[in-house]
């Protein structure tokens, strides 16, 4: 249960940070030994979290977020621990990095939000100090779960459309994104642990956070097993696309902040079936048309801290405008 | 909150004033709030047993449900389900003089009871049944025998009475000495039924929260019909605006073709002399009974099922009606809703919703159900107006609020008022206000609430390894087009009302009026019902029981 902003010198030292934030708050630093490396996990998750990060050492921006069910040893390198998921790029080269699942940093100093809880910890980073400010996230964690099923554990990394309108463009994946679509983002979506559920054999155990309904399942994790996909997320379905428009309104000045919820969508029976599967802890979306990163507001004693989902500027593209999130403060 | 299921009679008056005046006497009346004790468990019984409790004070029995049983079935766990209807109300009524001018079938009721700066809750009225040339010679109790547990008795002897409504004739002098019936104790509760013996309780009464400020009988409608009702409502709210309501009973022939329902009205402001469509902030449509226009709940002439969700906010229910075609389930709501801000910030957010919206478009023998909606679908038909308003809070008009217009279903979205998961706000239309998001392949409006039997794309079924079905709140939300640029944003949502898909488990459809439990809490129970008369196979409501 902590909170820590502060500031990084660069990558090496943003993840030196953040070990030292999980440690204290019980998450064990897996203590890789392979450069640029490092993994963290709660093992008294309801579902355990075990993930790692991995930089170029010589250029260090691209940081791959790898997602595994198990812990081999400190000398293996992310990707390749225990039922790994299959997102994120197995190499220490900061271009081959960025093919795959990753967050994209700055080697130079940052500000950055560390919001942990049991069991979460969702990460805030200041890449350009702008203006307009440049936000990119990443995190693990696990869902507020409905129904019972083995699982629930989710990663994310950070992946923004490079052309305009990039809040709603399906080319990119933010937190747990259900509008990321399209083969070629099949790389770098957000991952869930899950256990037979309907249509699933025992050997597949990940889910990919995306839009697309076209395939039944969505490439293979490490290990080779298929991989299905859930929906709904941050950018994607019900309450962003109810909940997200409304600013401030003028008599009362009010916004809305709405959960993130995933939903399994099984496409082999049709019509297909959906299953809810529970809501992302602590985050939610929120209109930040009145708002700067890092902005706290006040609700009912609960203090939340705003960011865009990308950076906040209405002129030309490339922005996502007033796409915003807003994590609990957990001091 | 209270939640009461009844069950309309003729025994007095036609089916559908029976159902406003249960409607009054529930809302007028205290309920039982929660179970202090079971303080004899009984024997014998099993977990899914419903127990009833009566009283002489009761207009409605209240009932609970069995959750949980220890050895030889002494009940260990019991829930609310209906809370009843008790009051302190006057038991018998007779002619102490029985004045001049009236009319059998004339409706009078008694002045007394009241004290100022407190209220009665529903004065007693009384039928004239038989004359003595003009004079009332015989008289009954007409609905109830009122509810005056906040105020003083009618005077046992010769109490003083008014006859009520525009058309009650000129009588006048009538006076009855009365007895009254206390309100039902609270300790040794004694249960029936089920399959044990010995159960009694000790439980919390509460009041239910209404008021009446007007409860006239005798109106004539516009189309010539007589002995209609007209009831004004007030509410009660903790540091608020009270909330003022009202029905209109009304029956309507055309052609071959009856009606029968309730109008609902609500208003700013009450003055005990204007007619309901003069009343300050009174809604659209509240002046007559329209053939187009308002929010109504519609009835047939015979014995039909309600269940009511009413606290001191609103009045809320479903009405089952089963016509020579079709079973609907007509979703009402009148009140005050859960605003998106505070009392000052979101002042009287009043609310009314009814599944039509005139006077003559629905009838057990329609063959066209368009015009029939439900709260979560919002639906109005292109030749219609919608069915439901909600006062905007910086200049009190009512705005009308629908998912979706047209004949063609399923459903569009639109860029109106919407309501919450069906209907969506427009975006996405390269305006740098529009966007903020988009829909992916997830779509309730279009993939999982189809509204007319066709085949969705989307079953949405209840969470793995769960039989509850997925609930989601039913929100309003505004688009406000009076500045620039146009905002949208949530009003509130309706208390105790939930969006509920329609596929169970096993990938049967859930049935009307089934019931499910919170799989977090096996005390809470959510019965669900389907929008309207449409084939609504994959998207249902749901109200949870004893709220």
């Amino acid at each position: 249960m902590a909170f820590e902003q502060g500031t990084a010198s660069g990558v090496s030292d943003l993840f030196d940070k953040l070990s030292t934030f999980l440690v204290a708050n019980g998450w064990t630093d897996r203590a890789l030994t392979t450069a640029g490396t490092k993994g963290f996990a709660r093992t008294a998750a309801t579902d355990p979290i075990e993930v790692q990060f991995r930089w170029d050492t010589g250029t260090p921006a691209n940081v791959g977020v790898y997602h595994s069910l198990g812990f081999v040893g400190v000398g293996t390198a992310p990707g390749s621990h225990t039922d790994d998921s299959g997102q994120g790029v197995i190499s220490g080269t900061n271009a081959t990095l960025a093919t795959g699942r990753h967050v994209a940093l700055v080697n130079s100093t940052m500000r950055y939000w560390f919001f942990e809880e049991d069991y979460y910890c969702h990460v805030c980073v200041e890449v350009n100090v702008g203006p307009p400010s440049q936000i990119v996230s990443f995190g693990m964690g696990n869902l507020v779960k409905l129904g019972t099923y083995t699982g629930g554990a989710y990663c994310y990394g950070f992946k923004r459309s490079g052309v305009a309108s990039t809040g709603i463009m399906i080319d990119g994946s933010i937190l747990l994104d259900g509008l990321a679509s399209g083969t070629a983002m099949t790389p770098f979506v957000a991952t869930l642990h899950a256990e037979l559920l309907a249509g699933q054999t025992a050997a597949e155990e990940w889910y990919l956070v995306w839009a697309d309904s076209t395939a039944a399942f969505q490439g293979t994790d490490r290990a080779g097993d298929d991989r299905h996909f859930v929906q709904g997320g941050f950018r994607g379905g019900l309450p962003a696309r109810f909940f997200a428009r409304p600013s401030a309104q003028a008599v009362a000045g009010l916004i809305p902040m709405y959960s993130i919820p995933l939903y399994y969508r099984n496409i082999v029976p049709s019509p297909t079936h959906v299953y809810p599967l529970g809501h992302m802890p602590d985050v939610f979306g929120v209109n930040i048309e009145w708002f700067n990163p890092g902005d706290e507001v006040d609700v009912g004693g609960q203090t939340y801290v705003l960011f865009p989902s990308w950076r906040n500027n209405l002129g030309g593209g490339n922005e996502t405008r007033f796409q915003g999130m807003a994590y609990r403060k957990i001091p | 909150m209270a939640w009461q299921k009844i069950l309309t009679v003729n025994t007095t008056q036609s089916f559908y004033r029976d159902l406003l005046a249960q409607i009054v006497q529930h809302a007028t009346s205290k309920h039982i709030a929660t179970i202090s004790a079971i303080s004899a468990p009984g024997t014998g019984y099993v977990v899914g047993d419903v127990l009833g409790y009566t009283h002489a004070s009761a207009l409605h029995p209240a009932d609970f449900v069995v959750t949980a049983v220890g050895g030889g079935g002494s009940i260990t766990g019991l829930r609310i389900r209906s809370g009843g209807s008790f009051g302190r109300r006057v038991a018998t009524v007779a002619v102490n003089a029985g004045g001049t001018g009236y009319a059998v079938g004339n409706i009078v009721e008694i002045n007394e009871g009241h004290v100022a700066g407190t209220d009665f809750r529903q004065r007693c009225k009384i039928r004239i049944n038989t004359l003595s040339g003009s004079a009332a010679a015989t008289i009954s109790i007409w609905e109830g025998g009122g509810n005056y547990q906040d105020g003083t008795d009618p005077a046992a002897s010769a109490a003083t009475t008014t006859k009520i409504g525009p058309a009650a004739g000129t009588g006048s002098g009538l006076t009855v000495n009365t007895t009254m019936q206390a309100i039902t104790g609270t300790s040794g509760l004694a249960l029936t039924g089920g399959t044990g013996t010995g159960a009694q309780i000790n439980v919390t009464l509460a009041d239910t929260g209404w008021v009446t400020l007007r409860d006239d009988h005798n109106y004539t409608t516009p189309h010539g019909e007589t002995d209609e009702k007209q009831v004004v409502l007030r509410g009660t709210v903790l540091g608020g605006d009270e909330p003022l309501i009202g029905y209109v009973s009304w029956f309507e022939e055309s052609g071959v073709t009856d009606y029968w329902g309730l109008l609902e009205v609500v208003m700013d402001v009450y003055n005990d002399g204007l007619a309901l469509e003069a009343q300050l902030g009174a809604n659209p449509s509240s002046d007559v009974v329209s053939p187009n226009g308002g929010s109504y709940i519609p009835s047939l002439d015979e014995a039909e099922e309600s269940w009511l969700s009413t606290d001191g906010r609103k009045i809320a229910g479903v009405h089952k009606t089963v016509g020579t075609t079709v079973t609907a389930y007509h979703s009402h709501y009148l009140g005050l809703f859960d605003p998106f801000g505070t009392a000052i910030e979101a002042p009287y957010p009043m609310v009314m919703f009814g599944s039509v919206s005139g006077s003559r478009t629905w009838h057990a023998g329609a063959t066209s159900p368009a015009d029939v909606t439900g709260i979560t679908e919002a639906f109005r038909n292109t030749n219609r107006t919608t069915s439901m308003f909600y006062r905007r809070v910086d200049d009190g008009t009512y705005l009308g609020i629908n998912n979706a217009e047209g004949t063609a279903f399923p459903m569009t979205i639109t860029n109106v008022r919407n309501v919450f998961p069906i209907g969506a706000p427009q975006q996405g239309s390269g305006s740098e206000m529009d966007v903020i998001s988009g829909e992916g392949n997830f779509a309730w409006s279009s993939t999982i609430a189809s509204t007319t039997g066709v085949s969705p794309t989307v079953l949405l079924l209840p969470a793995p390894g769960s039989n509850a079905h997925h609930l989601l709140p039913v929100v309003v939300e505004l688009r406000n087009s009076k500045v620039a640029p146009i905002e949208f944003g949530p009003a509130g949502r309706f208390f105790n009302f939930h969006w509920c898909g329609g596929t169970k488990t096993d990938l049967t459809t859930i049935g009307s009026e089934d019931t499910f439990t919170d799989p977090n809490d096996p005390s809470i129970v959510y019965r669900a019902f389907p929008c309207g008369v449409r084939t609504e196979t994959y998207s249902f409501y749901a109200l949870q029981e004893g709220v």
